[in-house]
């Protein structure tokens, strides 16, 4: 899929993530990824990330999906980094699951800081749901 | 064992989490001390980042050896901005179909589907660990029944 769909959708889901009840100023993906970058305290509202690669995921295969995300921190801030686990709720199977070496890993890890990060997971998703 | 006859009683899920305290002990090559003395120590040190992790081994281990072979599982340790709040959510695969096993939906708000992957507790006492791992197996088996 082309990068340019794939910015339009992360653009209008972080639009309507963010939407909901934030008082500043709104901005765009690409500058919250900016200032995530700078700013990694605990405070941070670093869950919008991953729901807005969930969300352009969602738009982009027009299909729901059982996510389960998590914001990866150590004992001061967010790391950048975040674990998703996807599941197709019509076969109940664990899109991110892979085995290797014996045993079965269920989450996956990316490191998210910029938009091509961001561009790069929802691409990893998107082939995810077509192999599937 | 097949998972779809599973049977456990509380009895045997407080001999299990035993049988795994020890078992994890050996491993980590550690003086014998008990779960109970471990328990007393955890609330205060649970925000050092490598303490609570022996909590989620000590629950999948057990529900694995009632279950009677071993699960995929991730688990998040929760935290709020001022630490780890003593909960944590589990999401369980069953590394032979890659089935998620504790996946609900809901439709709590009477209009849209909500998807759950993640069974979640806190843990504060030895009770809370028992409840969890009742919890866990409830879920995984209620799961394969309807499979």
């Amino acid at each position: 899929m082309e990068r340019e769909k794939i910015l339009a959708a992360l653009e209008t889901a972080f639009a309507e993530i963010s939407g909901a009840g934030y008082e500043d100023e709104p901005e765009t993906f690409a500058e919250f990824l900016e200032s995530f970058k700078k700013f990694r305290d605990p405070d941070f509202p670093a869950y919008w990330i991953p729901y807005t690669i969930e969300e352009a995921v969602e738009m982009l295969t027009d299909r729901n999906f059982g996510w389960h995300e998590d914001a990866l921190k150590d004992e001061w801030s967010y790391t950048g980094e975040f674990s998703f686990i996807c599941v197709d709720p019509e076969t109940l199977k664990c899109l991110t699951a892979e085995r290797s070496n014996g045993s079965c890993t269920v989450s996956v890890v990316f490191p998210i800081l910029s938009i091509d990060d961001a561009v790069q997971v929802v691409e990893y998703f998107l082939r995810l749901v077509q192999q599937a | 064992m097949q998972l779809e006859q599973l049977t456990y009683t509380e009895e045997q899920i407080k001999r299990a989490i035993e049988e795994v305290w020890q078992e994890l002990l050996q491993e980590a090559d550690a003086e014998d001390y008990s779960l109970e003395e471990y328990l007393k120590h955890y609330r205060k040190y649970w925000d050092d980042p490598e303490f609570p992790n022996d909590i989620p081994e000590l629950i999948m281990r057990t529900v694995e050896k009632i279950v009677g072979r071993p699960l995929s599982w991730y688990c998040e340790l929760v935290r709020d901005p001022a630490g780890f709040t003593g909960e944590y959510s589990f999401v369980v695969v069953d590394p032979k179909t890659q089935k998620c096993l504790t996946y609900r939906q809901s439709t709590f708000d009477g209009v849209n589907v909500h998807h759950f992957l993640n069974v979640a507790g806190t843990v504060v006492n030895y009770e809370d660990i028992v409840r969890l791992v009742i919890k866990l197996l409830d879920q995984i088996q209620s799961a394969l029944a309807d499979a």
